[in-house]
């Protein structure tokens, strides 16, 4: 239970800040906003070409939020020195994990929470139970790889670089298994339809979690 | 025999690619040799300076 | 020093006769294949730079592990001569695709589940090595390096899942069916053979050059 509460400290701290300062929120809305209008232009002529195009957009949209969002996670850590601090903590490297993860799962949530419903209204979409359990999958394998590259990329010397060409194509599975299965949600499929795309990206969340809970000491260590 | 042009580039390229890369390989090789040489050279004159 | 070099001797022997027995079968020997003609033959080099490619990785994969548990810089310096040289191959495993791509279906590229896969797996070989490249010191790129290498070959069959599922509920091109007569068998496997030794040997010569910088650097220390 000390595991959890330390974890929860530590989200919390990033939620009070990001209600302070709003960067996080505000910044990825916007530009998620200004993509969306984008892809209208670029698809939104034909309404047939709509459908088709849909759930590829969506998830276009949330992949490269999650960028921007992940991007921001480590950085006032490691400009303020905050990390070293942390660290001196007794509070074990996984905490800290679990913390920044759990409080990026949150930031990415609230976006998303807000920019389906602009979707859905402003490209007549059926928004349902089903997608937004996909969402909410997939955005936690988003945020399983993403805070650990997050910490690694904000130690090189190029970190908007380093962060989308690590985070990618690693999500690339589950970026197919989302779109796919936003796909059938879309049309009104059965659960059974999408059970498939599901199962894997269940499976990634699963896998990657343990794996970067197991790594996420090695990025930070001094 | 159509389509052997392709064949040709394909096992070529493969070739050329390998060739390249050793021959890089080859150069760094060199670079360090030099290197270790001119480390040696180095040792010897500190060597002598400090009478060991 | 001396085991070194009659090892690498003996590889450097051995991979002449594989590649030039490959050579032969893959150009004198084999029969040609009816649907595709000659072309069909970058098959025997395609494959084999296919499987270096993944094998590179799982090297690379060991080795990360290994120096994230030992500490011991031979480790890295195994994962990153292998990343080096398997970069390479999977380089030259998309482009042997892409040309036996065009004369078959038309186009440069397609989106088969193969060529796909592979252009992933290169995307992952490129993260690991400007993570080096670009980490804030050497010791860090090692350590972040490794943890990519690790991350990106437990993803490496999930995207290959993934994709393959994708591609078979929308068929795209199918590249090969049918399965393989002895002739084609034993080329193949030759060729394996003789990328496998090639490989083998670059990645000695890699690491060799690895050790020697890191020496060099050592040394210049000691002068200062």
């Amino acid at each position: 239970m000390r595991f959890w509460r330390k974890a929860i400290a530590i989200t919390w701290k990033d939620v009070l800040s990001e209600m302070r300062t709003r960067e996080i929120v505000f910044s990825v809305l916007v530009f998620t906003f200004l993509v969306i209008v984008t892809f209208n232009f670029a698809f939104g002529n034909n309404p047939g070409t709509m459908e088709l195009v849909a759930a590829g957009m969506l998830w276009v949209t949330f992949a490269f939020a999650g960028i921007l969002s992940l991007n921001r996670a480590f950085v006032a850590e490691k400009e303020e020195g905050c990390l070293e601090g942390l660290m001196v903590c007794p509070v074990s490297r996984e905490v800290i994990y679990v913390g920044k993860m759990l409080g990026s799962l949150l930031f990415m949530l609230v976006i998303e929470a807000i920019a389906l419903p602009i979707f859905a209204f402003l490209f007549n979409l059926s928004l349902s139970l089903q997608l937004i359990i996909i969402t909410v999958l997939t955005t936690i394998g988003f945020v399983a790889v993403g805070t650990i590259f997050s910490a690694l990329a904000v130690n090189t010397r190029a970190r908007e670089m380093i962060l989308p060409i690590l985070f990618l194509p690693i999500v690339a599975p589950i970026i197919i298994g989302a779109v796919e299965a936003s796909k059938l949600a879309l049309s009104g499929e059965s659960w059974g339809a999408m059970a498939t795309w599901l199962q894997i990206i269940g499976a990634f969340d699963a896998i990657f979690l343990g794996v970067s809970f197991l790594v996420f000491a090695f990025v930070i260590e001094e | 025999m159509e389509n052997a042009g392709f064949l040709f580039a394909a096992f070529g390229i493969i070739w050329a690619s390998f060739f390249v890369y050793v021959f890089v390989l080859w150069q760094r090789q060199r670079q360090i040799r030099r290197e270790i040489d001119f480390i040696k050279e180095a040792l010897k004159e500190k060597g002598a300076k400090t009478g060991l | 020093m001396e085991n070194r070099k009659t090892n690498n001797r003996w590889l450097l022997g051995l991979s002449l006769v594989l590649m030039i027995a490959a050579l032969y079968l893959i150009f004198l020997y084999v029969p040609t294949e009816e649907t595709m003609g000659v072309v069909q033959r970058i098959f025997y080099f395609h494959v084999p730079l296919a499987w270096v490619s993944f094998l590179a990785f799982f090297v690379v994969f060991l080795g990360s592990i290994l120096y994230l548990w030992k500490r011991n810089s031979k480790w890295d310096i195994l994962a990153s001569s292998s990343a080096e040289v398997g970069a390479v191959f999977t380089t030259l495993f998309l482009i042997t695709g892409s040309i036996w791509a065009k004369p078959i279906w038309g186009a440069w590229w397609t989106w088969s589940p193969r060529l796909t896969t592979a252009m992933i797996l290169w995307l992952i070989y490129l993260a690991y090595l400007l993570v080096r490249a670009y980490a804030s010191d050497d010791q860090r790129g090692a350590r972040f390096a490794a943890i990519v290498g690790i991350i990106g070959f437990i993803d490496v069959p999930i995207v290959a899942l993934a994709i393959t599922l994708w591609r078979t509920q929308h068929p795209g091109p199918v590249v090969f069916q049918g399965g393989l007569a002895p002739p084609m068998l034993l080329t193949l496997l030759v060729s394996l053979a003789a990328f496998t030794a090639l490989y083998l040997i670059l990645v000695t010569q890699v690491a060799g050059l690895k050790k020697d910088r890191d020496e060099v650097m050592r040394l210049k220390e000691l002068l200062r």
